[in-house]
């Protein structure tokens, strides 16, 4: 793939930070910084959320923070997806809060090993969620308590939602025609 | 192509060495197909007589694989199967898909498109609703609340299909809009309804509220307190039964919600009376919300919008000023989208909206071309379901159809 | 019976000579006979009436909800039960060989016959009844009660832990509700001063009829227990536990198809025939019309047709009988299908609690007041038994009952509750 998507163009240009325009962190990422985590910049979303990239090493201590702190008290985990972003995966968490009425979004880098720490020790609500991601897109949550499959059947092989999953896999064998 | 190869050992479900699990137990298979799992779900349940030890669901039978659809589709064509998200919600699932889409490729959206929104997502929650009214009280055993809501659910599909022309399936709203206006004549027909309609709603609580055997299957049973809703991210109905005011259209408004009055039901103790109780209240609120909208609606009824527009065309045709002005609110269609090959900017935004289950998310990231990269669904049942385990244990058997009813869990939701 | 007099003048010649042999046959084998013609007689009027009642619970159930019941096969849908046996035969009999052969056969067997035999108890009128028994009331109860083990036989023997889960339900429901079932007859075999069904009968008949029937001059507490508590033995809705259908799936009969199916099917309705027409021969006058006494007698028809043909009167008024068993037994019948068509149902705690902790003290108080009224009357209604009994009524059970609703209510319950 020599071609670049204009999604990876976009992130690119995104990442790069020019002198000239430093990019403003929202309040729940300047919140982050003032703890002492180190969030990296990303732009918010279409709709005004903002959204914050979270290093691995950090992410559950900035959850406990996320959901303890009484600037944010993010209770409430609505989801956890993750993106195949074709040379890593992300994984991505959405949060809300009853007290303050917003939201977040928690994006997380899967190492090589596609690997993310589990936020299931701070939110018991991401078991499931983090179950499908794994399920569908491939990406091991460590310190999950049940990490196994959750809607594709127990013995299938691959995980589709990759950009790179192959329908016709030969060893699966409901394809065999 | 490399294809990563997970060997996967064979989850032992249910029964482990673990667990207690005494030789008297019983491991009953309740499932998947029931006649009152409200789709395609199993739960393997271990009894110790009727009382139940360990409840473990085993979803994914009705896993359609629409999030990896939407990748493999233009915008236009994934539309029409993102009714079946959640059958019952189908404008839910639609208003979250389309406002994502507005906010990435920023397309504005006249006023008069939100009220039929509002109008249309209001009568969805109370079809919604009496379904589970009806399905509810079918699983506790009686057998006639059924054919009442679905009397008054005929009734609203008949006007959804006046309106879109499916009684289920609707594909109404567009991005920027919905697909055209709205019939001559509907609004007083929605009015209509509204009035008759808080009739039914006595009657129905007459036949059940006062109802001893009832009162006793679901005071005190199943109770879902706010720290376990919380914990499990348990939203909607549920979460306001537990005593936490929690409604995105007052906390978050979207549509035109903060132009319209209308109350939150909360109930107190979590049971499944509360939940009743909550859901009976939603109905009543909707019907307040639909009342104002119709009222309020820019534009009024579509005859006068005609006559406008005969005017203005009539005018035109005589070269001379018209009478009447068009007000750029009561379109349609917000900006002139090519839907065949609709190509919107790199983006990604996320939506959620109060659906009758709770709060349902589309997620979608678009890279500039005509089809989308990723779009995530985060359905409400999902999150409703992973509580039944912890929420069952300790209670007997037959609670199970009445706790599971309450928490109105639909599969499609679950599964995607 | 008639005597060989009129039988002689009511039929014509051809039949003298067999009634002549008639004569000859010893007195045990002519009842014998009667008791088997009679038995027959009423076990297929109870037949059809079962065959019609599957439809009739059809579309009573439908007409309350304002939909038409089955309507397409013959008119106005009556031979639709017709058509359902026949499908029902014609259908595959599945047995698996994890079933227990002999026990999965004989468990419908075993519930269909006490059911039937019931008929034979039932008087249809005054003079017809198959088998009249000094302690009716008694043997009717102990040989209905054997119809349980068809039930338990039937869930452990189908391999299937659902119907295995049916079967435990049905047993622990038949027998918390068959002690207030016979205490509540006990009440009224008390106040007749026997347990013949026919004395039963004859007691209610004396003054208004209506008013004096055994359901009102005994205190309606009799009648309540009994009416709940048949219900509850025929595993009807609100107490249809073992076959709840949106939990077990069907319950002990899940396994069985075809022929044996459709035997639980119809015993059930037979049941139901059998208590509606037991509720009415105690509590209801029986096969005495509401005004008491019989239409034909009062208004002299007897007189008139015994004229025309002797013996003809007499058929006239026991036609008259049947048809007021019948349709007071319809009454009951129709009263238990509104029931099904309106309340959920009850849970096994819910029920047995009910049972044990509700109707069986009422029922024992009901017996100690009905002791006392009977003393009243008997004693040319002297004051003290009066108050005695009125004393019983209000604090007995007055109280108890109120004091029991509120706890079933679920007024107290909700305070009380709190599930971890």
């Amino acid at each position: 793939m020599s071609e670049k998507s204009p999604l990876e163009t976009a992130a690119e240009s995104a990442e790069t930070k020019s002198p000239e325009s430093e990019p403003s962190y929202g309040p729940l990422a300047t919140l982050l910084m003032g703890a002492g985590f180190r969030p990296t910049y990303l732009p918010n979303d279409a709709n005004g959320v903002e959204q914050v990239r979270v290093a691995n090493e950090e992410l559950l201590s900035a959850a406990e923070f996320l959901r303890d702190d009484v600037g944010c008290l993010f209770d409430l985990l609505l989801s956890v997806s993750g993106i195949d972003l074709k040379t890593h995966r992300d994984s991505v968490i959405h949060l809300y809060s009853t007290q303050f009425k917003h939201y977040l979004v928690l994006k997380i880098q899967a190492d090589e090993q596609d690997q993310v720490h589990s936020v299931c020790p701070v939110w018991p609500a991401a078991n499931w969620h983090e179950r499908e991601s794994y399920d569908l897109m491939g990406i091991t949550y460590v310190g999950h308590p049940q990490l196994e499959r959750i809607l594709m059947p127990t013995d299938w092989v691959g995980h589709p939602l990759r950009k790179d999953y192959e329908e016709n896999d030969p060893r699966l064998v409901w394809n065999r025609r | 192509m490399n294809v990563s190869i997970e060997p996967q050992p064979l989850p032992v479900l249910g029964v482990t060495t673990e667990r207690d699990f005494d030789t008297d137990d019983m491991v009953v298979n309740i499932g998947p197909q029931h006649p009152s799992t409200h789709g395609v779900l199993r739960l393997i349940t271990t009894l110790d007589g009727e009382v139940v030890k360990e409840m473990q669901p085993v979803i994914g039978y009705l896993h359609r694989s629409k999030e990896k659809m939407g990748e493999s589709r233009s915008y236009f064509q994934y539309q029409p199967t993102i009714d079946r998200v959640e059958y019952l919600s189908s404008f839910f699932d639609h208003y979250v898909y389309v406002s994502s889409m507005e906010a990435i490729a920023g397309l504005k959206v006249p006023r008069r498109v939100q009220y039929i929104r509002m109008i249309a997502m209001e009568l969805n929650r109370i079809s919604s609703h009496l379904l589970w009214f009806g399905t509810f009280l079918l699983d506790l055993g009686a057998t006639s609340p059924l054919f009442y809501a679905f009397r008054d659910r005929e009734e609203i599909l008949k006007l959804f299909e006046d309106l879109t022309g499916a009684r289920m399936m609707y594909n109404y709203f567009r991005f920027g809009g919905v697909t055209k206006d709205l019939p001559p004549g509907w609004l007083d027909e929605v009015l209509d309804f509204v009035r008759r309609f808080p009739d039914r709603l006595a009657e129905y609580e007459a036949i059940v509220n006062k109802n001893p055997i009832f009162l006793d299957r679901t005071i005190g049973q199943g109770i879902l307190d706010k720290d376990l809703c919380l914990e499990y991210g348990v939203t909607g109905p549920s979460l306001r039964a537990a005593g936490v005011a929690q409604d995105l259209r007052k906390t978050n408004p979207y549509c035109c919600y903060d132009a319209v009055e209308f109350d939150v039901p909360v109930a107190e103790h979590g049971d499944t009376f509360d939940r009743y109780k909550v859901r009976f209240a939603e109905m009543r609120e909707s019907l307040r919300i639909i009342e104002q909208c119709c009222r309020q609606i820019p534009g009024g009824d579509t005859a006068e919008l005609i006559a406008i527009q005969k005017e203005i065309d009539a005018a035109k045709a005589e070269a001379r000023e018209p009478s009447k002005a068009w007000d750029s609110e009561w379109n349609t269609m917000g900006q002139k989208v090519n839907l065949m090959v609709f190509k919107p900017p790199v983006g990604e935004a996320m939506t959620y909206v109060e659906s009758p289950r709770g709060m349902l998310g589309c997620y979608i990231m678009s890279d500039g071309t005509p089809k989308a990269y990723r779009i995530k669904w985060r359905g409400a049942s999902f999150s409703n379901l992973s509580v039944l385990p912890t929420l069952m244990k300790g209670h007997l058997y037959p609670d199970l159809m009445a706790i599971f009813g309450s928490l109105d869990v639909i599969l499609p939701e679950v599964d995607r | 019976m008639f005597t060989s007099a009129e039988s002689n003048r009511l039929m014509s010649f051809p039949v003298e000579t067999v009634l002549a042999l008639w004569q000859q046959v010893p007195a045990s084998i002519q009842l014998l006979v009667w008791g088997v013609v009679l038995f027959t007689l009423i076990a297929l009027i109870g037949q059809v009436a079962v065959v019609f009642m599957v439809l009739m619970e059809r579309k009573v159930l439908a007409w309350m909800t304002q939909r038409k019941g089955p309507n397409r096969v013959g008119p106005w849908g009556l031979l639709q039960t017709v058509a359902d046996g026949v499908k029902l035969l014609f259908k595959e009999d599945i047995m698996t060989p994890d079933q227990d052969k002999w026990l999965f056969t004989l468990a419908p067997v075993i519930f269909f016959l006490p059911a039937f035999v019931l008929y034979a108890f039932i008087p249809l009128t005054r003079d017809w009844v198959a088998l009249q028994l000094p302690l009716a009331a008694l043997a009717i109860f102990a040989i209905s009660s054997i119809s349980v083990i068809g039930i338990v036989l039937a869930g452990l023997a189908s391999n299937n832990k659902y119907s295995l889960l049916g079967g435990m339900r049905s047993a622990a429901q038949a027998i918390s509700y068959e002690i207030p079932l016979v205490m509540s007859v006990l009440a009224v075999v008390v106040f007749a001063g026997s347990a013949n069904l026919h004395v039963i009968v004859e007691k209610q008949n004396q003054g208004l009829g209506l008013l004096n029937w055994f359901w009102l001059s005994i205190t309606p507490i009799s009648f309540l227990i009994f009416l709940i508590s048949s219900i509850a033995e025929v595993n009807r809705i609100p107490f249809d536990l073992p076959e709840a259908e949106s939990e077990l799936v069907s319950g002990y009969n899940t396994e069985y198809s075809g022929m044996k199916f459709a035997m639980f099917f119809l015993a059930e309705y037979a049941a139901l025939f059998a208590m509606s027409a037991l509720t009415v021969i105690f509590f209801f006058g029986g096969y005495y019309s509401p005004i008491g006494g019989l239409l034909v007698e009062k208004l002299g028809i007897v007189e008139s047709l015994n004229q025309s043909l002797s013996g003809l009167g007499q058929l006239v008024a026991q036609l008259e009988m049947v048809i007021w068993l019948l349709s007071k037994t319809y009454l009951f019948i129709f009263l238990a299908m509104w029931l099904r068509a309106t309340l959920p149902r009850l849970k096994p705690d819910q029920l047995m609690g009910f049972s044990w902790k509700f109707l069986i003290p009422l029922s024992l108080i009901n017996i100690f007041l009905v002791a006392i009224e009977k003393l009243w009357l008997t004693h040319n209604m002297s004051l003290l038994y009066f108050v005695l009994w009125a004393g019983t009524l209000l604090l007995g059970v007055g109280g108890f009952s109120v004091l029991m609703s509120r706890i079933f209510t679920g007024k107290l319950s909700a305070r009380l509750v709190k599930i971890s």
